[in-house]
């Protein structure tokens, strides 16, 4: 490998694995620790729920700031996470709760991938139909059609079929393939319109704009897939915040239920674990799609 | 013994109704001074800044001879805006950007009427609408209650007014976070071209772009509701500059998250301009970098990518502030209300039931789901065809100004916006 | 490849066909509840979804069945062998010797001995559970012989009372021993630091002798499979599904899904979705009710005909409609006519025995106003919309200012949020209050409803031959002997006249007719699994 390339990979791995994501890290639980010590411990709802006897202990005061915070970074270096308010300990259930998530939001990213490739260099008429189908139902907000599937499947109750609808809804209306299959519609067209494609042709590639083996398309692609490769470690946090409520349309338990139990009891170790394991889940993403930009793109230089 | 059996039984825990008192809930004895600290001193410093950067920002970009050389009909003109647009592209034969204005109509003539609507309330009719669910009639558009138009509420609201008075709240809060995002935006996109400031802006701009926003929006707005039910007994200064904080900081966050793709936008741009020509001749000249920054790059060269960011981000945060609204009214436990009334509509049980049964194809109360879900479809889509037609202008170049007959809004824009 | 044509026509075929499966077994029955259990440990306090899984995990000594008679519980003996509650020579008065069954297995496979039910028995006494005052109150040992495992005795500080004994140690149901050895005990929720691993697994992989094993539990639903060596019977339902849905139209939507389902704590809002013709309904006795309460402290409701003036002017039957304005109901389900709308423990017959004293009569009421000290025609109403549904509540505002208005009364109504609304009634600053009361029984609450000094005592009786009956009241555990001081109490308030007892709101359990025979019970829920039948068609 060249000197140049590890020097790139080395730097990359200091700085934005360790520094960015640890501080990254840092600042948003620090936000919501001084966030939910402003937060109040009553309201006209948990009022209600405090007719019965069993939630009588878990309205405690409100934990001050900055010292619980303190205290909770001083658990998590010792490798404890704190015991929820139900005595559950918290990891436990986080880590259960962050694979449905994990899953959820990396198929669905991958399919939404798919998609907006195929649609983007597909541009033939017989499937405009179907495409400005798809735009249509992308406009719609996800709970509604999260509804809509549900009312007209059954499948709400096993998992497996709730856990296909509900991937279905976040490819669909997370608001993203609209715009990305623009981006690579235009990204191809733009590679498609310069010259070292015209050579291709003279030399005898097939004139095809799909990206097979021995055909333009497939340098076009290439090339054009560092200019995005770059763009879809933004789309990860669209879809993990849109998994919250698509969570809860299907009733599926992933990281949004642990959030909720938590508000109710107001419950400081598992709201930071679950920004945690959010922010935690983005920024895997972003550090992997940057990564292999880094590796694709010879001329990317990762300075300071 | 029986004493004892009594007195043993009486200590058994048991339901109760909750008797909460006030001296039980932290914070009530300073609630008059918090919430006059944080909800007027806030907004006056927000919106003195804000007023000063807006000034700042047209004194650059809008020089003031042009602005005198305009009479008052071309100001006027601008409202009637879409239909000089349908009827360019209908004479250019440009059949997008025709779609795009006409799905965008309703949108653009709610957000005109929403003013009146947003006053207006009439009680009386309401209370006598009561447990009535009547489906439309064409006639009486504007009583007070909006009944006849789009039919009534189950509680004798009209949908009409709904509609209309949730087009106004949303328009508030996009232009409120698009007016953020721009202001905020240019400012940190011209920092990058220097190197000091690029890697603390690139850092933050990341920071941003990894935190998943509705986890942080659910804290906020358990804050506010539970600040809302203390604030429903003061007086109308305190609920007004609540709501105003509330929708403040709300645009903020939702803003937050659209700040990133502005500011790398304007970086990149930066970067293909200055190693231009032009810049070294301007430097010549001995023009400040700052000047060259604001004007000769962004004003010249960017706004039409502005634009089409704008056009971008605001069918996006029409979904984002809809999908808020859900979550309120799934999380009942942070007390919060659902801000807007297209979200009203769609969440209520009525439709909620009917989609959840569409099966059995009972179309009974189809005008509470058939309006808002039309408006939300065609403002959507008509934004994104619309920048669609935008980025055709920008590469194609197709459309041409010169051709067009010289409408006075035309010339008003064309010298605000074009090359 | 695919072309265009196809896709038009094979795609929606597809569609509709896959529109138009199921996704659940037919030999399920599936629970669908708004809440997760709070843990499945009977002796710890949790709520009622747990309960209703622990009655079908575990067995107490006796187990409650819903066979009705007069519409009181019966019980039926699952632990202990025929004959074997032997109560010891009639001098000694105090000693009870219980014999357990032989052969009654654990699901892991162990018999249960009596060991099982003292280590129950030192659980409770060491823990903060509420079973224990009732224990204490009238048990005060119990012990076992080392050579006997089939038979313990009880020594009882009070005389040998056997209704006592089966209301309120009999139900308790028994936990297997090795969680409790060695001096680690359970404590209550919330506090499980010092717990071993076995009871955190215990918490959720109960092991109990009851007709049901646990057998997969995930986030979204709870399964139970039928116990093949239950002692009194297999029952006939294979796999019971427990699932959770947060969102209630979810639930509906749920139920209307299976083909077998039963879901409980249905509020009026779900009935007009619920009335379809797959779906069969139960009412609840009600236990949550609305009162308009009068401060007998503070003029004008400090004197006797004024209140009953006002009594005799609302009309429970406009007002409760005016609540429950889009839902139809029958008049029995919430109309209230007695002080005791919850009552299990009575039979049906005796309703007619509590009756309103003064009921709707405008003549009476100008009588009285005529004839009263007081001079006042108008009076504060204390209400918060905040709490119970907004525009419910301002339906019955108007309704009931518009009955007072026509007599001449005028009513200002008061609406503030909640924590102002407690204050105020804390601090009886009110002339009369709505309020709800959730959650009553009438049993353990009523003397807190009028007793002087009581917790519920919100209008400011202090009458001494209340407080006698009330006395009286609580020291009877027969329930026999209950009813007669009841109608006197009974009696005695309505005299009195502190509030007007308005509406209750009723409850359903609704379930798939295809279940037939099941008879349900609000604090039991199902436990006699002998009766269920499925269709045979």
């Amino acid at each position: 490998m060249n000197k140049e390339k590890l020097k790139n990979i080395l730097s990359f791995i200091l700085f934005e694995i360790t520094l960015k994501s640890i501080l990254i890290l840092f600042l948003t639980t620090f936000l919501c620790s001084f966030l939910l010590s402003i937060t109040p411990r009553e309201n006209r709802i948990t009022v209600l729920i405090r007719e019965d006897a069993s939630y009588e202990k878990r309205a405690e005061e409100i934990q001050k700031f900055p010292g619980s915070y303190i205290v909770w970074l001083k658990n998590i270096s010792q490798g404890d996470l704190g015991v929820s308010k139900s005595g559950q300990p918290v990891m436990e259930e986080g880590k259960q709760k962050l694979v449905i998530t994990f899953t959820i939001s990396f198929v669905s990213l991958i399919l939404l991938i798919i998609l907006s490739f195929i649609i983007g260099i597909k541009e033939s008429g017989k499937f405009r139909p179907l495409v400005v189908l798809i735009y249509l139902i992308s406009t719609l907000p996800a709970f509604f059609l999260g509804y809509i599937l549900i009312g007209l499947f059954n499948f709400h109750l096993a998992i497996i079929p709730n856990y296909m609808m509900a991937i279905l809804t976040l490819t669909l209306s997370s608001g993203i393939i609209y715009e990305f299959s623009k981006l690579i519609n235009t990204a191809i067209k733009s590679e498609m319109q310069k010259e070292y494609i015209e050579t291709a042709k003279a030399k005898g590639l097939k004139e095809l704009a799909l990206p097979y083996i021995g055909t333009i398309g497939f340098h076009a692609f290439r090339n054009a897939i560092i200019q995005i490769f770059s763009r879809i470690g933004s789309l990860l946090p669209i879809i993990i915040s849109s998994s919250i409520i698509i969570e809860q349309v299907f009733g599926i338990h992933g990281l949004s239920f642990m959030l909720l139990d938590g508000f109710i009891d107001k419950d400081m170790n598992r709201i930071l674990l679950v920004i945690l394991l959010a922010v935690l889940l983005v920024r895997i993403g972003s550090v992997i799609s940057k990564f292999v930009y880094l590796l694709l793109n010879p001329q990317y230089r990762y300075f300071q | 013994m029986t004493q004892e059996i009594i007195s043993q039984i009486e200590e058994r825990v048991k339901h109760k109704p909750g008797q909460e008192t006030i001296n039980s809930i932290e914070g009530l004895k300073d609630v008059k001074l918090v919430s006059y600290s944080l909800f007027i001193i806030w907004p006056i410093l927000a919106i003195i800044a804000l007023v000063a950067g807006l000034i700042k920002l047209l004194s650059l970009f809008i020089k003031k001879s042009k602005l005198k050389d305009f009479s008052v009909t071309q100001y006027f003109s601008i409202i009637l805006l879409p239909f000089y647009l349908i009827r360019s592209s209908a004479k250019q034969k440009e059949t997008r950007t025709l779609i795009a204005v006409l799905l965008l109509l309703p949108f653009m003539l709610s957000t005109l009427f929403s003013p009146l609507f947003l006053l207006r309330s009439d009680n009386n009719q309401i209370s006598a609408n009561r447990g009535l669910a009547k489906p439309p009639v064409v006639f009486s558009v504007f009583q007070g209650n909006g009944e006849g138009l789009f039919g009534t509420n189950g509680n004798g609201e009209g949908i009409a007014q709904l509609i209309f008075k949730g087009t106004g709240q949303i328009y508030l809060l996009t232009f409120i976070t698009v007016l953020f995002v721009i202001i905020s935006g240019l400012w940190m996109g011209k920092q990058t071209y220097h190197r000091k400031t690029e890697f603390y802006i690139m850092g933050f701009a990341e920071i941003f772009e990894s935190i998943p926003v509705f986890f942080l929006l659910l804290v906020i707005l358990s804050i506010f509701g539970w600040w809302e039910a203390y604030i429903r007994e003061s007086g109308i200064l305190i609920r007004f500059f609540f709501n105003v904080t509330l929708i403040a900081t709300i645009a903020i966050l939702m803003g937050l998250s659209f700040l990133p793709r502005l500011i790398r936008i304007i970086s990149e741009r930066i970067k293909t301009f200055s190693s231009e020509n032009f810049i070294d001749a301007t430097k010549a000249l001995g023009i400040s970098q700052n000047k060259i920054l604001w004007y000769h790059i962004i004003r010249k060269n960017c706004l039409q990518e502005i634009i089409l960011f704008v056009s971008q981000i605001w069918a996006s945060i029409i979904l984002l502030e809809i999908s808020m609204d859900f979550l309120v009214s799934i999380f009942p436990v942070l007390g919060a209300k659902v801000y807007s009334g297209w979200a009203q509509m769609l969440l209520s049980t009525e439709t909620v039931r009917a989609i959840l049964f569409i099966k059995e194809l009972n179309f009974q109360h189809w005008w509470y789901y058939f309006f808002p879900v039309f408006f939300i479809i065609t403002t959507v889509t008509g934004f994104y065809i619309y920048g669609d037609c935008l980025r055709r202008i920008n590469e194609e170049s197709e459309i041409d100004f010169d051709s067009i007959e010289k409408i006075p809004y035309h010339s008003l824009i064309h010298s605000l916006i074009a090359k | 490849m695919i072309s265009f044509k196809k896709i038009v026509f094979i795609l929606p075929t597809i569609f509709l066909c896959v529109c138009f499966t199921d996704c659940v077994k037919k030999d399920e029955l599936v629970y669908i509840s708004y809440e997760r259990p709070d843990n499945l440990i009977p002796i710890l306090n949790m709520n009622e979804e747990g309960k209703y899984l622990t009655e079908l995990i575990f067995d107490g000594l006796v187990n409650k069945t819903t066979v009705s008679t007069g519409g009181r519980e019966q019980y039926q003996w699952a632990l202990v062998s025929e004959g074997g509650y032997v109560e010891e020579s009639p001098d000694n008065r105090f000693l009870l010797s219980i014999y357990l069954k032989k052969g009654i297995k654990w699901h892991h496979g162990k018999e249960i001995t009596s060991k099982d039910v003292l280590y129950t028995w030192k659980t409770i006494q060491q823990s903060n559970s509420p079973l224990k005052g009732w224990l204490d109150s009238f048990i005060e040992d119990i012990s076992i012989l080392d050579d006997e495992n089939y038979k313990f005795k009880i020594k009882l500080k009070v005389e040998r009372s056997k209704e006592a004994f089966m209301e309120l140690f009999a139900p308790v149901k028994i936990l297997p021993h090795e969680i409790l050895e060695n001096g680690t005990y359970v404590e209550l929720p919330y506090d499980l630091s010092e717990n071993s691993k076995y009871v955190n697994d215990f918490k959720w992989k109960p092991v109990g002798t009851g007709p049901y094993v646990i057998d997969d539990r995930q986030s979204e639903y709870i399964s139970l499979k039928v116990n093949e060596e239950y002692s009194s019977g297999v029952p006939q339902i294979p796999v019971i599904k427990y699932m959770i849905e947060k969102d209630r139209n979810m639930a509906v939507k749920s139920l209307n899904t299976t083909k077998y389902g039963i879901i409980f704590n249905v509020n009026p809002e779900s009935f007009e979705t619920l009335n379809r013709d797959r779906l069969d309904y139960k009412s609840y006795i009600p236990y949550s009710f609305y009162v308009i309460a009068y401060n007998t402290l503070k003029s004008p409701f400090n004197e006797i005909n004024f209140r009953k003036a006002i009594n005799s002017l609302t009309r429970k039957d406009t007002l409760a409609k005016a609540f429950f304005e889009d839902i139809t109901l029958e008049t029995n389900e919430y109309v209230n006519h007695s002080i005791f709308p919850s009552n299990s423990r009575y039979p049906k017959s005796s309703e007619k025995l509590f009756s309103e004293s003064t009921p709707y009569d405008p003549r009476s009421a100008r009588r009285l106003l005529q004839v009263s000290d007081n001079n006042s025609n108008s009076f504060n109403l204390l209400v918060s919309s905040a709490i119970d549904g907004e525009n419910r509540i301002k339906n019955f505002l108007a309704s009931y200012s518009r009955q007072m208005g026509n007599e001449g009364i005028k009513v200002q109504i008061d609406d503030v949020t909640s924590p102002v609304y407690y204050q105020k009634i804390r601090d009886r600053d009110f002339d009369a209050v709505l309020i709800q009361f959730t959650g009553f029984d009438h049993f353990f609450d009523i003397r807190g409803l009028f007793k002087a000094g009581g917790e519920l005592n919100i209008w400011g009786i202090n009458d001494n031959s209340l407080n006698v009956m009330l006395e009286k009241f609580g020291s009877t555990i027969a329930w026999d002997k209950l009813l007669n001081s009841a109608i006197e109490i009974h009696s005695r308030v309505e005299e009195l006249t502190p509030g007007c007892f308005v509406f209750t709101v009723p409850r359903r359990c609704y379930y798939s007719k295809e279940i037939r025979g099941l008879d349900i019970h609000p604090e039991v829920g199902f436990s006699t699994v002998e009766n269920w039948k499925y269709n045979t068609n």
